[in-house]
């Protein structure tokens, strides 16, 4: 195990938190959007829904199933942005303490 | 088989909680675990708390009737995880302790916020239970041979034994396990079901020979019917908004008819399948007595396969593209089912059920169940389920405190996105699972909620014992998780916060087992009142009032610094009051009253898109007046 502070753990002073707010604020509205012309399309024009888009599958089947994939991308995306924000984070907190 | 595979879950699950008991000694390790599980453990336990009886049953049982409208609840289920990712879980981790009511309360130490976010969570979790327990009843019935009335009393002393001895050391435990398990056999479940492709004349591999409906023509005169088979009579015609039935004896027995068409005078009439009650209780099934041998079968299957029929059609294995393509395809024919009641001329209480084809373009686009070219009040009803599932999910107590469960932010983060990709695939599962028992003739018309364990039955009996028992421990997961939640708001927040009575940390421990066994109580009531509702239907009311209450106040309390103590107890008191009083005065509710449904005054099911926008409104003036006050006053 590392002897390095953990930002993570050290919820009190958690200088990642206003990152993971913006990141985490933007990728919500990412998909809110998504999400929402999905249910707008089924709204305003469902026979839309019909069309073949892709490897034979109507867009129903083709946007249903990308919205799933799309927030485990999303879940992917943010993980990794956070750790690396975090890990950056530890770093300088690191020097302060040795310097 | 299936009752020794059960009885073998049951007894790991009893035996777990009671090897874990020793972690349940101090409040912490009670209600949160003490905060000691793996963020992987966590997310997959996530996945089976969230995956319950509605997700697994309800939802492959809508699938498999009512087509893509059924995988709706999928995705909207799923995205409510990005909600709970991106916006509360960090934050709520870094807020509470052990309850909804800690993050809320964290900055106003108010014991208003306490009293009704404790009441939200205990109303959340009552509508939620109803439908798990109503899914255990289901299931068991089938499983062990015992009523369903008794299968959710078993469900219930179960689940009160795992929570009242181990609290949520055992209840995440079993949710692991169950979690895991349903995803790695309905995996396997959809692996069988397209290696086995599809075919218009389905008969479970043998074990049940497809039942091909007959037909008969009448060539109506002036004065008489001429029917193909003399030896039928013509007895009777009864209409049913557009449908047309038509009561035959044969050997003075009765059978009912569909009328399909009529052109030139000749009428083409289809078989059903009837239920009769006589005047004294007596209960005829296809015109014998009903008995374990006389039920009405199974049905769903396909007419055409990309127009063609019989053994041409059959299609061998498909990959998921091309089995999802062929059912999309226009010239594909589904056979569906609907039922009806009437009383004929003899006054006979009857009940049909009939057949009719649905294109397949038609099956896999939305439209089916909800009304997308309907009316307004339609379109609006369906705006609102799919905004209550996209807000839900944050906002389900039993979810929220499994934050508590895991050591730091860092892994409450993981493990949200373990959740994700499991439920996802999950998810994604239910569609093929859903399609393959409407495809396959397994659906039971009586209760669309077995359509995954029977279509794992038309495998092989052990895959269906395998999934029963899975989808028995998927109730027992989630209701586990779901006593703990209303155990804690009991316990915690109204008993020590709310009532200022001073416990050592062994009594709140005790007051949350007391009240885990007398919540356990009311789900067991509550379970047998509300059989035969469709369980995801009813989860999708428990997610409404859940986004309602819970939600406006989780949100304004993280990103809005002019949030109040009043304003937080107040949004929260309207959006139940809001949600709950919209749902007693829908049409699915008056229809559950034995009322006329058009009669309801309000003209939708789902209360989401009033009540989630009323509760932030709520919160937001309320706050600000408090506010305005405050500053008066100082």
């Amino acid at each position: 195990m590392l002897h390095k502070p953990d930002l993570s753990e050290n919820e009190g002073e958690d200088l990642a938190q206003r990152f993971r707010t913006h990141i985490g604020v933007r990728l919500f509205l990412a998909y809110a959007l998504a999400y929402g012309i999905f249910v707008a399309i089924n709204l305003v024009s469902p026979l839309l829904m019909e069309r073949i888009v892709l490897f034979g599958l109507n867009l129903a089947v083709t946007y249903g199933i990308g919205l799933i994939v799309f927030a485990i991308v999303l879940a992917l995306v943010y993980n990794r942005m956070c750790a690396k924000k975090e890990l950056a984070l530890n770093h300088t907190a690191l020097r302060k303490e040795e310097g | 088989m299936a009752i020794i595979i059960f009885l073998i879950f049951v007894l790991i699950v009893i035996g777990l909680s009671f090897y874990l008991s020793n972690r349940a000694k101090s409040a912490s390790g009670y209600f949160a675990a003490g905060g000691r599980i793996h963020w992987a453990v966590n997310g997959i336990a996530f996945a089976g708390d969230y995956l319950s009886a509605a997700s697994f049953l309800g939802i492959c049982g809508m699938i498999a009737t009512s087509g893509y409208d059924g995988f709706l609840y999928s995705i909207g289920y799923l995205s409510g995880w990005i909600v709970a990712l991106f916006i509360v879980a960090e934050p709520i981790k870094q807020l509470g302790k052990y309850t909804l009511a800690d993050a809320l309360d964290s900055k106003f130490n108010s014991r208003g916020i306490r009293l009704v976010a404790a009441i939200s969570t205990l109303v959340v979790s009552v509508f939620y239970l109803i439908p798990q327990m109503v899914g255990a009843g289901v299931l068991v019935e089938p499983l062990i041979g015992i009523p369903q009335s008794w299968g959710v009393v078993l469900v219930g002393a179960i689940v009160i034994t795992i929570v009242a001895t181990a609290g949520m050391a055992s209840t995440t435990y079993v949710q692991f396990i169950k979690g895991a398990l349903l995803v790695v056999f309905s995996f396997i479940l959809v692996i069988a079901v397209l290696a086995n492709g599809l075919s218009t004349v389905p008969d479970q591999h043998g074990k049940v020979p497809f039942h091909e409906l007959a037909t008969l023509t009448v060539n109506q005169t002036d004065d008489q019917r001429l029917i193909s088979d003399s030896a039928y009579s013509y007895q009777e015609t009864i209409e049913v908004g557009d449908v047309t039935f038509i009561r035959l004896t044969k050997n003075g027995e009765d059978s009912w008819w569909k009328q399909q068409s009529s052109e030139e005078g000749i009428t083409l009439l289809q078989e059903t399948q009837w239920e009769v009650v006589e005047k004294d209780g007596t209960k005829w099934v296809n015109g014998a007595p009903a008995s374990a041998d006389n039920q009405i079968f199974q049905i769903g299957n396909l007419e055409k396969i990309a127009g063609k029929e019989g053994e041409e059609a059959t299609t061998g294995a498909l990959n998921p593209f091309k089995f999802l393509a062929l059912i999309d395809n226009p010239d594909t024919q589904v056979q569906r089912w609907s039922s009806v009641s009437f009383t004929d001329s003899n006054g006979k209480a009857v009940k049909v059920y009939y057949a009719f084809l649905t294109p397949g373009n038609k099956v896999l686009r939305p439209g089916l169940k909800f009304k997308v070219e309907g009316t307004f009040f339609q379109r609006l009803d369906f705006a609102s389920l799919m905004l209550a599932l996209f807000c839900g999910t944050a906002a389900l107590p039993h979810i929220l405190i499994r934050y508590y469960t895991v050591q730091n932010r860092a892994a409450v983060r993981k493990s949200t996105i373990v959740a994700i990709a499991v439920i996802g695939f999950f998810y994604i599962l239910t569609l093929f699972m859903g399609l393959g028992a409407m495809t396959s003739a397994v659906v039971n018309p009586l209760d669309n909620n077995m359509s995954a364990p029977l279509l794992a039955r038309s495998f092989s009996e052990f895959l269906f014992a395998v999934i029963s028992a899975i989808a028995f421990a998927t109730v027992l997961g989630t209701v586990s998780g779901l006593i703990i939640a209303a155990s804690g708001a009991v316990a915690h927040d109204l008993l020590d916060k709310f009532g200022q009575i001073k416990m050592s940390e062994a009594t709140k421990v005790h007051a949350g087992k007391i009240a885990a066994v007398i919540v356990g109580i009311i789900a067991i009531i509550l379970g047998i009142l509300f059989q035969g509702m469709n369980v995801s239907f009813l989860v999708g009311l428990a997610f409404a009032v859940a986004a309602s209450a819970n939600l406006p106040a989780i949100v304004m309390v993280l990103f809005w610094k002019k949030t109040t103590a009043s304003g937080v107890t107040a949004s929260i008191a309207v959006g139940i009051l809001a949600a709950v009083g919209l749902i007693l005065l829908s049409p699915e509710m008056f229809a559950r009253y034995g009322l006329d449904p058009a009669t309801a005054p309000i003209p939708f099911n789902n209360p989401g898109i009033i009540s989630i926008p009323l509760s932030f409104i709520t919160l937001v003036v309320v706050s600000l007046l408090s506010n305005k006050k405050k500053l008066s006053e100082s």
